[in-house]
């Protein structure tokens, strides 16, 4: 019984252990979806998004296995897996979804499946479409990204068929040369779309507060209205006796003898909290 | 035949409702106060959000650094530090103010020394990627959650030095805010 007792203790320590790294992680920021293709590092061109979504829509439907692009400029501090995993997490997909991820300004890149398209795949399958089995990882970090994605998923294709014996026929889908400049080629500055979602968040948060303080406030500038209220209607029901109460409190010698002024506790009670808002108003006058 | 409590029991009766109502409604208001200035500071997109947004940025510029600054650099290893401390949880807020100050420090030495790198020079990208990470420090350490901050940390601390609630508070155990200064 005292092991039972002392393995279970230590289990619980250990768990405890485990959770302490959890507690350090930082803020990362993760890009919305946005469709099939979450460009926002805006280097893919558009035939090339295009042809993606096309040839997600074309696999959905033979395989049900449900494909994700998410291009971000950089991973904020993490490993490309470890980003790809909570980009995974955080946009909820499931069993037969993969996301493939890609962060343009590190030339880092990461896959990650749920536990069907894994099983259907290979997890080391999925590792070398990107180093082996297609030449992604050398285009991507020339930063021929058409190109690279191109290479992908006609190498993905392959793999695909070989896997469920499914054949999806490419046709023009994933030609382009990289012959177009790219929209990041073309941009004098770069931006993201991801980065200013957070500033406009972190914005909203302080004007969030903002109003909150000015309501709380007019709140505390003295008695509302409604409180004037409140307070005649309790004057009114303390004082206010009716003449039968007043003759049923008459003493047998006759004389009419009041039974103190009608203080109550809820009396007390209002004076101690409006002392404290009378003192505060004086204050600020000040 | 009804219940009757000598006079000093109701009046110790009624003096125990006043001081329940006092204590409860003070814990219950500062509670309250206080859950806005947590929000303020811990919630999401609060202030440590921002100051690890910023360290997060540190990281992203030592990788564009070390593409052009040997592995080892002292400057490019000051701003890996720096940035790494921010984003660690916990800490006091003093403690952060002097850590985001070493951050904008390594970010001007390793941003200066880029420039005159030779490497950095030629890749148009890279100057694309320097420019975006300086601003969107900058935008992070202008942004308004500071102020804010400041001023709900302020206006609970003022609500706490207020007599009659303020002194029950404290006596209750309720602290003052630190500020972010």
């Amino acid at each position: 019984m005292k092991y039972a007792m002392r393995k279970r203790l230590a289990l619980c320590l250990c768990l405890l252990v485990a959770a302490l790294p959890l507690s350090a992680f930082a803020a990362v920021r993760l890009p919305a979806q946005r469709g099939v293709v979450t460009d926002d590092a805006n280097v893919l061109g558009a035939q090339t998004a295009a042809d993606i979504a096309e040839y997600a829509e074309k696999v959905e439907s033979e395989t049900d296995v449900r494909l994700h692009v998410a291009i971000v400029h950089f991973l904020d501090g993490m490993e490309a897996r470890a980003y790809a995993q909570t980009l995974f997490e955080k946009w909820e997909l499931e069993g037969n979804d993969v996301l493939l991820l890609g962060a343009a300004g590190e030339d880092a890149f990461a896959t990650a499946m749920g536990a069907e398209a894994t099983a259907l795949l290979g997890e080391k399958n999925a590792d070398n479409l990107l180093y082996t089995s297609s030449t992604f990882s050398t285009l991507f970090r020339g930063q021929q990204y058409d190109a690279a994605f191109n290479a992908y998923f006609t190498a993905f294709n392959a793999l695909l068929e070989k896997q469920t014996g499914e054949s999806i026929k490419l046709g023009k889908l994933f030609g382009n040369k990289q012959t177009a400049v790219t929209p990041q080629a073309q941009a004098q500055a770069y931006g993201s779309q991801l980065w200013s979602e957070v500033m406009d968040a972190i914005r909203d948060n302080s004007e969030d507060y903002q109003d909150y303080h000015e309501r709380h406030e007019a709140r505390t500038n003295g008695l509302s209205a409604g409180g004037w209220i409140v307070l005649a209607v309790l004057i009114l029901i303390i004082f206010g006796q009716s003449d039968p109460v007043r003759k049923a409190r008459r003493t047998r010698g006759g004389s009419y003898r009041s039974y103190g002024c009608g203080c109550s506790p809820l009396g007390w009670l209002f004076s101690l909290f409006g002392l404290n808002v009378l003192i505060d108003t004086f204050r600020r006058r000040r | 035949m009804k219940l009757k409590l000598p006079i000093g029991v109701c009046v110790l009766i009624s003096l125990a409702l006043v001081v329940f109502g006092l204590i409860f409604g003070t814990v219950s208001g500062f509670a309250d106060e206080r859950r806005q200035v947590t929000a303020l500071l811990e919630g999401e997109n609060g202030l440590m959000d921002v100051l690890s947004y910023r360290g997060a940025d540190g990281l992203n510029l030592c990788v564009v650094a070390r593409r052009h600054l040997p592995q080892a650099d002292e400057d490019v290893t000051a701003l890996e530090a720096a940035a790494k401390a921010l984003r660690t949880a916990g800490g006091k807020l003093a403690d952060k103010k002097a850590q985001d100050a070493g951050l904008e420090e390594a970010v001007g030495a390793v941003s200066a020394k880029l420039k005159e790198t030779e490497s950095f020079q030629r890749s148009e990208r890279d100057q694309r990627y320097l420019d975006m990470l300086i601003s969107d420090l900058q935008s992070l350490r202008a942004s308004a959650v500071v102020t804010s901050y400041n001023q709900a940390a302020s206006d609970f601390n003022s609500q706490l030095s207020s007599p009659v609630s303020g002194v029950l508070a404290r006596l209750l155990g309720v602290e003052p805010c630190a500020l972010y200064e």
